[in-house]
């Protein structure tokens, strides 16, 4: 064959041959392959509004930094551009499959991660999933996700997984061995029984967990209620939103939030406050960017951090830490003064307007100043955009609610809500934002306050007979604990025995010394988990437990979204649902339970929750239900409140609530620095999971605190180099990062990261009203380490 | 006061999300279209190309993202509207009630395949690799290749016995169906030397003696008998072992290897290269029986009862076609093959000095190199085609003229002249080519009064085998009387005998090794299926083999680079070894039959990695750009500026 083309070495590259682009181990761009569509450049820029793609002169996309690698522009691995690139120029570095895309096994289901929902397309070959897509199934994230979502599945099939029951067959000093299924549920029920029957049954006590199915934890508080016989259950949104449920109950009636995804889509206004959103809830804030740049909504922030979302507000509000009340007080001042409050919804909906308006009065924007720093230009202006708007938003995070005035913190925001009369039409209301995928349905299922599923009042006689006739035993009298309580009653002598589902209060809780001294302790721990955590090192018996991905099952979103989990491979070795394992031990213990399939425990969950009566595995294809969803014709429920509330008198109540600075672990002179903790964009919870996945693990593989400048030059701490936080309770030695995105005076760490955790640092002190802890204020101090 | 009371009244409307749609600027006021004749409702403000979807009508497009606003860059999504000139974007015109679309015409398919190939001149890739495709045994050849260029040489093998567990044999005698279709081609005239570059992954990682096989699975206590050790048996033993079955090989000559052993001469394939490997298979606990002949030594029938739970036949294409013409029974004139048997077992061959191979494939190409190192000074290759049309590779033809070997073509046998009852010499007609005939070759025809004499000490025929079916002393078995093969379902590769399977030559008739080594192992995937229970859907699903649809788009590299020569042993050197021929008897320590290839050096190695253009896209089978290509007939070489790709 003749040759025509001819190409010589020394000849400049066609830009069709350059080397790819790189974001290492994520993906990487392939000009052979590119057809110049820019599809990845605009949906990184109208999108994720990251500045990352240019178009070269050759016309083919280029890297900002005129690099090759990703790791020299703002590019966070979302990895947008791959699923937007219609060839394979874009290609996924973290497939691990052989068999073209087209001949894999493809399972649609929800992500594992936090409590967005995003539909995911799971793709599998033989038996294991080899790559994960956006779905377009749910209107929660329309085809948008992170870089968990999308890169960081591999923990599935991660080596460490359990495969098998383990168990100490000679007492606490015993190591922990393989054990049949059989020998391990006989010895769990047996231990159960023999300390319910030595101590009662308010010794023994169970953690739930946020990130298993509702199905999972339905028939895990069954199992305390009816098997252990107590109400001691509680799980980890004790440490999260607890303080957001508080509040919302008391101001408006229900603990969940007003508002969707397609809302936030529509609002043309933002209060978004203590939230981190595109770190902790990434897809929620490219949903925020579409109503800002698509149809010019306006944002606030109010953060002590420079957080990424400032970059994208009108104005940003920079309170110290803990004034979040003077400032929302504030905002409401200035939006009834200039006449902004809507008169006709606070006559026709609200109650006690009087008795806020009056205590509303000395937050004058000067006196608001004072107190928080916030300059109170800036504080008007905020509160003209949320005040003016015609569709307000408002969302919050552990910014509002991790402090001894958590409650206080949400209810100000409901007032700024009921204020405004932005709740109950399309485009308005609050999230609260949920950090964990069923954190939601969580509490539905297993609730809060001593509440029966769907919160049904468990001092409430007619309450308690409804599920004393579907169960078949009386309810538990005892009064319940809660998680903080529980792990203090551990280490006091009063809780003998633990039953702890996919949790891991030995990084999660605070002052974690303390958890662990009552861990050890507790007469008997059961532990269940994909992984031998910190927790599930000190228990008795450890149960092996299937991830998302090998189960069928529902999460409920920070939505009210009820979506379908779909079991895409099998779980490893041994490992069983948590349904499973719980229905198993519940039934050796004495009181049997068994279900065919989580769509079964459903039927049982919809007979009893009215607000899941219409909820049923096969009604939820494509975006899932919202509850409230009545009955099985019933299409869902959107948004809440659109005619009234559920409070008594059907009417949203406004709070007085004052800036109370009770001083929350203060900072003085031996530790003048504020610590706060928080959440990295690319590890979840304890970093069980998301430090097993490569790519998550090759980007954040050590927790690294930041620093402000000044604060640097004070304490001669320099970028990379080693500190050391001290607290009254502990200390840790971390790498430091020196940035202005933390104020002057404060420190920020993360709690991802079991060698070095915050929550050494941080003290079991905690709101009062719903004893969320105070994680975002620990005095500390810094120091650098000499290097030896 | 609980939180199920939420909404109290019910409200219908209101609240559940159904009073708008959930997206600025669309609402739910319903409004009815027509797309291709075909009544659509979609809501106000949304676009034809959404409402089109939602009704399940595909309308091409690809830059639409519903995560993005509409741009209308890539003009697929052209559609007509009836009452307007000019053609819209569907992605970009909200839909109205009334309107009528339609969204295929041949204006529409011209200029969406227009736009299609500007794509394509700029996309300098392809979706799945032809090599792979083009290989019986459907290696993924890019991806050892890939390996190779990461020094990881026992991987790369590993790679390749996944699919094939002979690859240091066929490394060096494999035809190369592969690197016809190769992309490189395109580029500098010549494919990636892939078969070279499997010889020498293989030969580093046995050097090294670093492991390639996996652990086979535990074992499941079914057994499985396999009838002939050549490739195909060989091939359906390894997989067969993989997975945990008990495998005894019935071999009926004294060592495995079937054609492997006595049909490919030693300078080619050294009997210490296939005993190496042959090994590695029975090191998975095969067991090898020899000297078994089906039909003496045990039946077809008895196997059962002798606990096998299933059968392979894979006994080849062995007897040799007669030829038909007369004197061929004189001494002196024999087949090719067991001439070439015959040298390979070590037995002293004296074929004078005069010797004339009939035929043009792989086999006569082997007779006479192999008669050049037996001592024949005047060796003749006669073939009634021309070199174009000869099946053995050509640079085995090559190596032929470097051997000193005449070739004389569009020459065809006549008679064999015999004197005392041998041999003296061959009369031949010359030949001219006609008209195609079935083979897609142009036939020969006698020029008749052409008729010449050439004098011969032996004459070996070389023009193809057949299934030796007599010695199957097959009972029951199905045969096709035609071929004179065995017959079985295409789709599950059993014969009409209930667990009796076969494959390779004897379906096939004679073909190439590395069509008989993929042929054993769908054959070991049928049996695996078929002894886990499946019945013939299941054992055909297990081995269903997806053929990718390609389309041509042309090729473009970085630079220039033709294929790495392969190494040869210097020409002289091998005639002077000829002379002091001793006429076989020892081959493995014969200097005449040293191999003659050598193989290539890390570096050159690396070098001709380098060269593959890696054609394996992750996209392949979702990509737009794919689909629409082949479904629009898009894909052009237009831009190389000549017709390049064949």
């Amino acid at each position: 064959m003749n040759v025509t083309l001819e190409l010589k070495e020394s000849e400049p590259v066609d830009p069709g041959l350059a080397p790819p682009l790189v974001s290492w181990p994520f993906f990487q761009l392939e000009f052979e392959k590119c057809i110049k569509c820019m599809q990845c450049v605009r949906i990184c820029d109208e999108v994720q509004h990251r500045e990352v793609y240019t178009v070269g002169e050759s016309g083919y996309p280029v890297l900002v930094s005129g690099t090759n690698d990703f790791r020299d522009t703002e590019c966070n691995n979302c990895g947008q551009c791959v699923g937007a690139c219609p060839t394979g120029a874009l290609k996924d570095l973290s497939d691990t499959g052989v068999l073209p895309k087209n001949l894999r096994q493809k399972t649609t289901t929800i992500c594992g991660y936090c409590g967005v929902g995003c539909a995911i397309e799971l793709e599998t070959e033989m038996g294991k999933v080899v790559a994960v897509n956006p779905s377009l199934a749910s209107d929660a994230n329309i085809g948008n996700l992170c870089v968990k979502g999308r890169f960081g599945m591999d923990f599935i099939h991660h080596p460490d997984r359990l495969t098998q029951p383990l168990m100490r067959r000679g007492g606490k000093d015993s190591p922990l061995e393989p054990a049949s299924w059989d020998e391990a549920i006989a010895f769990t029920a047996k231990r159960l029984n023999e300390v319910k029957a030595k101590h009662g049954a308010s010794a023994l006590a169970g953690l739930t967990s946020a990130r298993a199915t509702n199905e999972d934890n339905f028939v895990f508080q069954k199992m305390t209620r009816c098997a252990f016989g107590t109400n001691n259950i509680d799980h980890c949104a004790r440490l999260c939103h607890m303080a957001s449920a508080v509040a919302l109950k008391k101001a408006v009636g229900s603990s969940a939030p007003s508002a969707s995804s397609p809302d936030v889509r529509m609002a043309t206004a933002f209060i978004v406050c203590g939230t981190n959103t595109t770190v902790t809830h990434p897809v929620i804030s490219s949903q925020v960017f579409k109503a800002k740049y698509e149809s010019g909504a306006k944002v606030v922030v109010i953060d002590p951090r420079r957080i990424e979302m400032v970059d994208h507000a009108d104005v940003w509000l920079r309170p110290k830490n803990g004034t979040n009340v003077a400032v929302l007080n504030g905002l409401a001042h200035i939006i009834w003064k200039a006449g902004l409050a809507n008169d006709a919804f606070i006559e026709a909906r609200t109650e006690n307007w009087q008795a806020y308006i009056e205590n509303l009065e000395k937050y004058t924007p000067e006196y608001v100043e004072e107190v928080s720093g916030v300059p109170k230009d800036r504080l008007r202006e905020a509160a003209l955009i949320y005040g003016k708007a015609s569709r307000g938003m408002l969302l919050w995070g552990m910014g509002i609610t991790q402090h001894l005035t958590g409650v206080d913190g949400a209810l100000a925001m409901a007032n700024l809500s009921l204020l405004s009369g932005h709740v109950g039409r399309p485009g308005t209301g609050f999230i609260p934002l949920r950090g964990q995928s069923n954190v939601q349905g969580c509490s539905d299922m297993q609730g809060q306050h001593n509440n029966l599923p769907g919160y049904h009042d468990i001092k409430n006689p007619e309450d308690r007979e409804k599920f004393e006739k579907a169960w078949g035993v009386p309810m538990p009298e005892d009064e319940y604990l809660t998680l903080i309580e529980m792990e203090e009653g551990a280490s006091e002598g009063n809780i003998k025995a633990m039953y702890i589902m996919g949790e891991n209060p030995m990084g999660s809780s605070p002052d974690i010394k303390e958890v662990e001294h009552g861990l050890k302790k507790l007469e008997f721990l059961v532990v269940q988990d994909l992984f031998l955590s910190e927790t599930a090192a000190l228990a008795d018996v450890v149960f092996p437990a299937a991830s998302f991905a090998e189960k069928d099952g529902t999460f409920t979103n920070t939505e009210r979204r009820v979506q379908l989990v779909r079991k895409a491979v099998e779980p490893p070795g041994e490992a069983r649902a948590d349904w499973e394992i719980i229905c198993d031990v519940s039934t050796a213990m004495g009181y049997p339970m068994s279900y065919p399939g989580a769509a079964e425990i459903m039927e049982e969950i919809a007979s009893l929750v009215p607000s899941y009566a219409g909820i049923r595995h096969e009604r939820l294809g494509g975006s899932g239900l919202q509850w409230p969803c009545f009955d099985t014709e019933h299409p869902g429920t959107r948004f809440l409140y659109a005619e009234n509330f559920p409070t008594a008198s059907g009417k949203g109540l406004f709070h007085v609530v004052n800036q109370d600075d009770a001083g929350e672990d203060a900072a003085d002179d031996r530790y003048p620095l504020n610590l706060n903790t928080g959440r990295l964009l690319e590890h979840y919870h304890t970093g069980t999971m998301s430090r097993r996945s490569r790519g998550l693990a090759h980007m954040r593989p050590e927790g690294e605190v930041e620093v402000n400048p000044e604060d640097a030059r004070r304490y001669d701490l320099e970028d990379g180099c080693m500190g050391r936080i001290v607290t009254k309770r502990g200390s840790v030695d971390v790498k430091v990062f020196v940035t202005d995105k933390t104020p002057e005076g404060a420190i920020f760490y993360p709690f991802h990261f079991a060698e070095a955790p915050a929550n050494r640092l941080t003290s079991a002190t905690f709101d009062k009203a719903s004893q969320t802890p105070a994680y975002k204020r620990t005095a500390a101090r810094i120091g650098r380490i000499q290097k030896q | 006061m609980q939180e199920d009371r939420v909404g109290e009244k019910r409200p219908r409307d209101a609240g559940t999300g159904l009073g708008d749609a959930g997206e600025p600027g669309v609402s739910l006021e319903p409004c009815r279209l027509e797309i291709d004749g075909k009544p659509v409702d979609a809501r106000a403000g949304e676009s034809i190309l959404t409402a089109a979807r939602r009704a399940g009508i595909d309308i091409p497009a690809m830059c639409a993202d519903p995560r993005m606003k509409p741009t209308g860059d890539c003009e697929l999504c052209n559609v007509v509207l009836d009452g307007q000139a000019d053609l819209v974007k569907a992605c970009m015109t909200l839909a109205e009630a009334g309107m009528t679309v339609r969204t295929e015409n041949s204006e529409l398919k011209a200029l969406r395949k227009d736009r299609l190939n500007t794509y394509l001149a700029d996309h300098n890739a392809y979706c799945q690799p032809p090599c792979t495709a083009a290989c019986p045994a459907g290696i993924d050849i890019a991806g050892y290749i890939d390996l190779i260029l990461q020094k990881d040489y026992a991987g790369s093998t590993a790679l390749i016995k996944t699919m094939l567990p002979l690859p240091g044999v066929l490394g060096r005698v494999c035809p190369r169906p592969c690197e016809d279709p190769c992309r490189r081609i395109q580029i500098d005239g010549t494919p990636v030397a892939i078969c070279a570059l499997k010889r020498f992954a293989a030969d580093q990682a046995a050097e090294a003696g670093l492991p390639t096989q996996p652990e086979p699975k535990p074992a499941t206590g079914k057994r499985v008998a396999v009838v002939g050790a050549g490739p195909t048996g060989l091939s359906a033993a390894y997989y067969l072992a993989l997975e945990g079955h008990k495998v005894t090989l019935f071999e009926s000559e004294r060592k495995a290897g079937g054609m492997l052993r006595f049909g490919i001469p030693p300078y080619r394939l050294p009997n210490s290269v296939l005993d190496q490997e042959i090994d590695d298979i029975l090191s998975l606990g095969v067991e090898l029986k020899t000297n078994q002949t089906m039909g003496r030594d045990y039946q077809l029938d008895t196997l059962k009862d002798r606990g096998f739970d299933a059968v392979y036949l894979s006994i080849g294409a062995m007897a040799a076609k007669p030829t038909g013409i007369p004197g061929d029974d004189a001494e002196g004139v024999m087949s090719a093959i067991k001439f070439l048997a015959d040298v390979n077992w070590n037995e002293t061959v004296d074929v004078g000095k005069r010797v004339i191979v009939i035929g043009g494939g792989f086999t006569a190409v082997d007779a006479v190199r192999t008669a050049r190192r037996v001592g024949a000074s005047e060796v003749t290759m006669m073939y009634r085609r021309t070199r174009k049309e000869m099946s053995a590779a050509a640079h085995e033809i090559h190596e032929c003229d470097a051997e000193g070997i005449k070739l004389e073509l569009l020459t065809a046998p006549v008679s064999v002249k015999v004197e005392n009852g041998r041999v003296v010499g061959l009369t031949s007609r010359r030949m001219e080519l006609g008209d195609l005939d079935d083979s897609g070759r142009r036939r020969p025809v006698p020029i008749p009064g052409s008729e010449y004499f050439t004098p011969a000490d032996t004459i070996l025929m070389a023009i193809g085998q057949d299934v030796d079916v007599a010695s199957l002393n097959e009972g029951d078995l199905g045969l096709d009387e035609r071929w004179g093969t065995i017959e079985v379902d295409e789709s599950t590769m059993m014969t009409n005998l209930p667990g009796v399977f076969s494959g390779g030559d004897c379906v096939t008739g004679a073909a190439t090794v590395v069509e008989g080594v993929g042929a054993g192992r769908l054959g070991a995937f049928a049996i695996n299926a078929y002894l886990n229970g499946a019945d013939d859907a299941g054992i055909a699903a297990a081995i269903f083999q997806h053929k990718p649809k390609f389309f041509d788009i042309g090729a473009k590299a970085a630079s220039a680079a033709p294929m790495n020569d392969m190494p040869v042993l210097d020409g002289e050197g091998r005639l002077a070894a000829f002379e002091n021929s001793r006429h076989g008897g020892d081959v493995d320590h014969d200097e005449a039959f040293k191999e003659v290839e050598v193989g290539f050096s890390e570096e050159v190695a690396l070098r001709e990695a380098g060269r593959c253009l890696m054609c394996l896209c992750q996209a392949a089978g979702v990509c737009t750009l794919q689909s629409l290509s082949i479904e629009y007939g898009a894909g052009t070489t237009a831009y190389l500026g000549k017709d390049a790709w064949k």
